[in-house]
């Protein structure tokens, strides 16, 4: 597999890493609107969860390896989304993405807002799930 | 010194028994339950069940206090976040981690964690040297291997054997800076003689220890 584009034409791949619930979907999504997308998980009984929509690839590896990275083609991704289960995980693939590869895009999710302080000044985004299900609660019980 | 200590099994208990050793303070960061109780037994030591990677284990570990910081745990991913917190969050002088995956090992530098040990690594770039020649019984890679550090055994039939440093053509960027003769040790000059049964320390950059090693012995 090779995605041709230099630093200033990216492709329009998008890495998904950990194909859980999350992950899965965002996949299915993402490939539904036309962009490339690699999922990578070191469970091949994960990619089940993928939508039949979904016509990208999947890679059965673990994605904290930085050479995994390379073969999926990351140095040329227009983004890179760490949804593993592992906010350690999401913390590590981030951090290769942006620091190493220079991905315009990064995205994590962490469980842990107290790991925060780590990518503060990375330009990596983060979704907190937690905070999320907080401010949406608020808002139903304000109503 | 305090040291906090994530991790456990044999690397941890060798590790304390030589840190304990030299009076340092140990406090250990361990997240399964028995593991725990196994080296509180065997150590004595705090030992806080937890996992070291959330900064209030941390803090209930004495970060704040902690001199030195070392990870190895058996995930890379574990022990590159409980560094990064270590020095972000608490400003450890210095945090140490063992990689398990030896490809880490630049990973993490980049990653600003730049006291990295891969075991594997440094077995490799061991055994790599020692298989290639024979002469040489001891070698340690230094910066990434750019430099080495070898410990070569002379024998009889080696070029240097019986003659002066300076009778011989040894490269730039290489230098023989100890002699080890009969468990003394002598830091040597242009006119040191070397004899049969002496190691020699050299230091040399990686492109010509070969050479190096080849003007002593003579091959």
């Amino acid at each position: 597999m090779s995605f041709n584009g230099s630093a200033k034409n990216k492709s329009n791949l998008h890495i998904v890493v950990g194909c859980g619930r999350l992950g899965s979907n965002i996949a299915t999504i993402l490939s539904s609107n036309g962009k490339d997308v690699v999922v990578i998980d070191n469970d091949p009984d994960a990619f089940r969860k993928l939508g039949s929509e979904f016509s990208g690839f999947t890679v059965e590896a673990d994605g904290i390896d930085v050479e995994t990275l390379e073969k999926t083609g990351v140095e040329n991704a227009l983004a890179v989304i760490a949804v593993t289960e592992k906010d350690n995980v999401n913390l590590m693939v981030a951090q290769i993405a942006k620091s190493i590869f220079d991905s315009p895009l990064v995205i994590a999710r962490l469980y842990d807002p107290d790991k925060e302080i780590i990518l503060n000044g990375t330009g990596i985004k983060t979704i907190y799930p937690n905070k999320l299900s907080l401010a949406a609660l608020e808002h139903m019980i304000a109503e | 010194m305090n040291f906090v200590i994530v991790g456990g099994g044999k690397k941890v208990d060798f590790l304390v028994q030589a840190l304990l050793a030299k009076n340092n303070k140990i406090t250990i960061i361990n997240e399964n339950e028995r593991e725990c109780k196994r080296l509180v037994h065997e150590h004595d030591i705090p030992t806080i069940f937890g996992d070291g990677s959330k900064p209030f284990i941390l803090e209930d570990a004495g970060i704040k206090k902690a001199d030195l910081l070392i990870a190895l745990t058996p995930k890379d991913e574990d022990n590159l976040v409980v560094c990064q917190l270590a020095k972000k969050q608490f400003q450890v002088g210095r945090v140490f981690a063992v990689v398990n995956n030896p490809k880490n090992v630049s990973v993490f530098k980049r990653l600003g964690v730049d006291t990295v040990v891969s075991g594997t690594y440094t077995l490799a770039s061991m055994i790599v040297q020692m298989a290639s020649m024979d002469e040489i019984v001891n070698s340690i890679s230094i910066e990434d291997g750019k430099i080495q550090l070898i410990e070569l055994h002379v024998t009889k039939g080696h070029r240097i054997c019986g003659k002066q440093l300076s009778d011989i053509d040894f490269p730039e960027n290489a230098i023989v800076g100890c002699i080890i003769r009969n468990g003394n040790v002598f830091i040597p000059n242009g006119r040191s003689e070397i004899y049969a049964d002496d190691k020699l320390t050299i230091l040399a950059s990686a492109e010509v220890q070969q050479e190096a090693v080849s003007a002593l012995i003579g091959s």
